[in-house]
C-alpha cells in the first residue's frame, strides 16, 4: 500500500486505486446528513465531485430532517444492524458517539486505510473539540461554525456608531445608542446558552463546567452559577428590562430573522447565517469577533456545528471507500469551496490560507472574522466544552436563561437553578455510560 | 336492553379472518412497542442500547420526583381542558352553522374538513407564522391594535394560549365532521314538532339537539382527550420548544424530548407509561361515570 504524504485529491486516489478492489460496479457508501437547505445543494455538489472522480466507489447521501431526527434515524438504524457508513452529527452529541462504542475513529479509519491524517492542519480549535481524551480525532470536522456579532452598518449609521463593539460593556452602550435612534431593539442572540454561557465563559477562560469542561472525566459538574457569567447576564438582564436587548426565542432562524429584517442592530450569531444574511439583508451589514469583558485576554471562541462521524459494522473493503471520500472532503480544495458555498469555516489551515491568498475576503471580509477568532492562542484550560446529554442540558438552561429575561428570577438564582437541573442531568448521563467509559 | 357487543354466533372463524389484518397491524406497531417501552422503562442504558441495567422503579421514581415533571402535569392539564374545550365547541358551531346551510354545504364541508389534512409541525409553523412576536401579522395586530405586550417567547400564558390554538384548530375539522353526520341524524320531525309547539333555535338545539347528540359528543370527548394528550408534541415543538420556562412543557412533550432528542429512553419510557396510565383512567372513569348520561337512539 502507498503511503501517501500529503492530503491531496490526487494522493487519496491513487492509494485507493491500488488498495481498492477491482470491481466493475462502485461500491455504495451510504451517507446520512441533515437537510439543511441552501448547504445541501454545496454537499451535493462535492459528493457529485468525489463520485464522478473515481469509478470504485459511489457515495449515496440521504438527507434525513434535522440534526436530531439524523442521529436518532442513525441510532434506530444502528440497533436494527442497518446502519450507514457516515454520518453528519452535531458537535454537542460529540461525547455520547465517542462513548458509543459504535464508530470508527478517523484517525484509525485512515490508518488502516493506509491514508495519512495529518491532524496538525486542523484550526486548534477544531481539532481539540473532536479529539478523544487519549488524543485521537474522532470524526472529520466539515460543517465547522463558531458565533460571531453581525451587526448592521446603516442601523450604526444613523445611531452615530462608525466601528463594531469591542467590549460587552460597549455592547450595552451601542445597543442603548440604536434603541434611542428609532430601532426596535438593539441586540439579540440566537443560542442563548451556546452565546451567553459556553462561549462567554470559554473565551474568558472561566469553567462552564469541572474537569475542564468535562474534557477530562464524566464526573464533571457545572460551575457557571458564579463570577463572571453571573456578571454578564445580570448585565444581559438589565439591557433586557428597558428593551435594548430582545429575546429572540429558541428557534435559531427566529434570532437570524430578528437581524435580517432590519429590527436588531445587532445580533451574536453563527458565522455561517453568512448566506442567509447576504441574500436576506437590505441594508449594508459587517462582523465582528465576538465581544469580550473590558481587559480581558481573548480567548479562541468554542465551535460548533457538525462533523461527519465513521459507523462501525461494515466490511472493511467499505471502509477503504470510506476513508477515501473522507480524505476528499478534507482537502483544502474542497475545504476552500464549502467555505465560500455556505459560510462554514474552514476547518483546516492550508484551505484558509488558500482563501486568503485568492483574495476572497477583500470582497467578503466577513467571512474571514470567525477564523481570526479561532486561530487565537488558546486559553490553557478551555479546550472544549464536553458534556453528556447535551440536548437536555441545554433545554434546562434555556428555561432558567427565560426566567432571566422575563425577568422572573434575578440571575443568580436563575444559574443557580441552572446548575442544579444540569448536574441532574450529566449524572443521569454518567450513570448511563458508566459502563462504557 | 342495550346489546353494546357484536355477537357471532355462527360465524366466528370469518370474524377472525377480518379481524386480523387489523390485529396484526395493531400487534406490529401498537402492543410491541408497546411492550417495549414497558420493558425498556426498567432499563437504564446509553443510547446505542450496548449497556442496559436493570434499575426497578427508578426510573419512576426519578420522573415522580422531579420538579420539572410536576410542572409538566399542571401545564398539561390545562391545555387538554382548554384545547377540547376549544376544538370540540368550534366543531359543534360549525356543523350547526352548516347543517342549515341550503346551498353550497359540500363546499363549506370541504373547507372545514381541510385542516386536519395539516401535519402537526406544519400547524404548529403556520401559526408560529401568524403570531410570532417579531414577524407575525396577527402578533403586529394585537402590539400596534389593541396596545397589547404579545410576546409567547417569554409570556407563558401567551404560550400556552398559542399551542392550545393551534392544537385546537387541527381537530375542529374531525370534530366538525362527526358533530355534522350527528345532526344530519337527528330526524327532522323532532324539531319541527317542537317549533310547531312554539319552541325557538335556542331552546330546540338545548332540548332535542344536545341531547340526541350525547352519544356523538361523548366519542369525540374521548378522542379530543387522547388527541391532546398523546398527538401534540409535533406543535409544541415547532412553536415553544416547551419553553419558557417550561410553561407549555407537556408530557407528551417530555416523553418526545427526553427520548427522541435527549437519547434518555428509560426516563422517556417510564413517562410514557405513566401518559398511558393515566389517560387509561381517564377513559375509564368515562365510560363508568359520563357514559350513564348519554342517550344512545335506538
Amino acid at each position: 500500500m502507498i503511503r501517501t504524504s500529503t492530503f491531496s485529491l490526487a494522493a487519496a486516489l491513487v492509494s485507493v486505486l491500488a488498495a481498492g478492489p477491482v470491481a466493475a460496479a462502485p461500491l455504495d457508501i451510504h451517507f446520512w446528513h441533515p437537510s439543511l437547505g441552501a448547504v445541501d445543494e454545496a454537499l451535493q455538489k462535492q459528493i457529485g465531485a468525489f463520485n464522478a472522480s473515481q469509478s470504485d466507489y459511489r457515495v449515496v447521501s440521504s438527507g434525513r430532517g434535522t440534526y436530531d431526527e439524523t442521529f436518532n434515524a442513525m441510532i434506530a438504524a444502528y440497533r436494527a444492524g442497518k446502519q450507514p457508513h457516515l454520518v453528519t452529527a452535531i458537535g454537542q452529541e460529540t461525547l455520547t458517539l465517542q462513548l458509543s462504542g459504535a464508530v470508527y475513529p478517523v484517525q484509525d479509519l485512515f490508518k488502516d486505510a493506509g491514508l495519512k491524517l495529518d491532524v496538525g492542519r486542523y484550526l486548534t480549535p477544531v481539532a481539540n473539540y473532536y479529539t478523544s481524551r487519549d488524543g485521537k480525532l474522532m470524526s472529520l470536522p466539515f460543517s465547522t461554525s463558531t458565533p460571531i456579532l453581525w451587526f448592521n452598518k446603516d442601523a450604526f449609521a444613523k445611531a452615530g456608531l462608525t466601528r463594531a463593539p469591542q467590549t460587552w460593556e460597549e455592547v450595552g452602550e451601542y445597543a442603548a445608542k440604536l434603541k434611542a435612534s428609532g430601532m426596535a431593539c438593539g441586540y439579540a442572540s440566537a443560542w442563548q446558552q451556546w452565546v451567553h454561557i459556553d462561549n462567554f465563559a470559554f473565551m474568558h477562560n472561566v469553567p462552564v463546567a469541572t474537569r475542564r469542561n468535562g474534557v477530562d472525566g464524566l464526573d464533571a459538574e457545572f460551575v457557571f452559577d458564579k463570577g463572571e457569567v453571573v456578571r454578564h447576564l445580570e448585565r444581559v438582564q438589565a439591557w433586557a428590562r428597558n428593551g435594548h436587548y430582545e429575546y429572540a426565542g429558541r428557534l435559531a432562524s427566529s434570532a437570524s430573522n430578528s437581524f435580517v429584517s432590519g429590527r436588531c442592530g445587532m445580533i451574536t450569531q453563527s458565522s455561517a447565517i453568512f448566506t442567509t444574511v447576504r441574500r436576506g439583508a437590505k441594508f449594508a451589514y459587517g462582523a465582528a469577533v465576538m465581544p469580550m469583558n473590558l481587559g480581558a485576554t481573548p480567548g479562541p471562541s468554542l465551535i460548533g456545528g457538525g462533523s461527519i462521524w465513521a459507523i462501525k459494522g461494515h466490511k472493511p473493503t467499505d471502509y477503504k471507500g470510506v476513508a477515501a471520500f473522507l480524505a476528499f472532503l478534507s482537502s483544502a480544495d474542497v475545504q476552500a469551496q464549502w467555505h465560500k458555498d455556505t459560510g462554514y469555516v474552514p476547518s483546516t489551515r492550508d484551505a484558509y490560507e488558500k482563501v486568503k491568498a485568492s483574495g476572497y475576503y477583500n470582497e467578503f471580509p466577513v467571512q474571514e472574522i470567525a477564523l481570526q477568532q479561532l486561530l487565537r492562542k488558546p486559553h490553557k484550560d478551555s479546550i472544549s466544552v464536553r458534556l453528556g446529554s447535551s440536548i437536555q442540558y441545554v433545554a434546562a438552561i434555556e428555561d432558567e436563561l427565560e426566567n432571566i429575561w422575563s425577568g422572573k428570577k434575578p440571575a443568580q438564582q436563575a444559574l443557580d437553578d441552572a446548575v442544579k437541573r444540569g448536574n441532574e442531568i450529566l449524572r443521569r448521563f454518567q450513570r448511563q455510560n458508566a459502563a462504557a467509559k | 336492553m342495550k346489546l353494546k357487543r357484536a355477537h357471532f354466533a355462527r360465524a366466528r372463524l370469518t370474524a377472525c379472518l377480518l379481524l386480523a389484518p387489523q390485529l396484526a397491524v395493531l400487534a406490529l406497531f401498537v402492543f410491541l412497542p408497546g411492550i417495549e417501552a414497558l420493558v425498556q422503562a426498567f432499563l437504564l442504558s446509553d443510547p446505542f442500547g450496548k449497556h442496559s441495567q436493570f434499575v426497578g422503579f427508578e426510573n419512576f421514581a426519578t420522573v415522580l420526583a422531579s420538579a420539572q415533571y410536576h410542572n409538566a402535569i399542571t401545564r398539561t392539564l390545562i391545555f387538554v381542558f382548554f384545547t377540547t374545550l376549544l376544538s370540540m365547541s368550534m366543531g359543534l358551531a360549525l356543523a350547526v352553522a352548516v347543517d342549515h346551510i341550503r346551498r353550497g354545504r359540500g363546499a363549506y364541508r370541504l373547507l372545514a374538513i381541510w385542516p386536519y389534512a395539516v401535519a402537526p409541525v406544519i400547524a404548529g409553523a403556520l401559526w408560529l407564522f401568524m403570531f410570532h412576536p417579531r414577524y407575525g401579522a396577527l402578533a403586529f395586530t394585537l402590539q400596534r391594535g389593541f396596545g397589547m405586550d404579545w410576546n409567547p417567547l417569554l409570556n407563558g400564558n401567551h404560550a400556552m394560549f398559542l399551542i392550545v390554538v393551534a392544537s385546537a384548530w387541527k381537530q375542529v375539522s374531525y370534530n366538525f365532521v362527526f358533530f355534522l353526520a350527528g345532526l344530519q341524524g337527528i330526524p327532522k320531525s323532532f324539531i319541527e314538532a317542537a317549533a310547531i309547539d312554539g319552541a325557538g333555535p335556542v331552546r330546540r338545539f338545548v332540548t332535542i339537539v344536545w341531547p340526541l347528540l350525547s352519544p356523538v359528543t361523548f366519542f369525540l370527548v374521548i378522542v379530543n382527550l387522547v388527541y391532546a394528550f398523546f398527538d401534540t408534541f409535533g406543535v409544541v415543538h415547532a412553536l415553544t420548544r416547551g419553553g419558557p420556562s417550561g410553561a407549555t412543557d407537556l408530557l407528551v412533550y417530555k416523553v418526545y424530548a427526553d427520548g427522541f432528542l435527549g437519547q434518555d429512553f428509560g426516563a422517556s419510557a417510564a413517562q410514557s407509561v405513566i401518559l398511558m396510565a393515566l389517560v387509561m383512567v381517564l377513559t375509564v372513569v368515562q365510560f363508568r361515570f359520563v357514559e350513564n348520561k348519554v342517550t344512545y337512539a335506538s
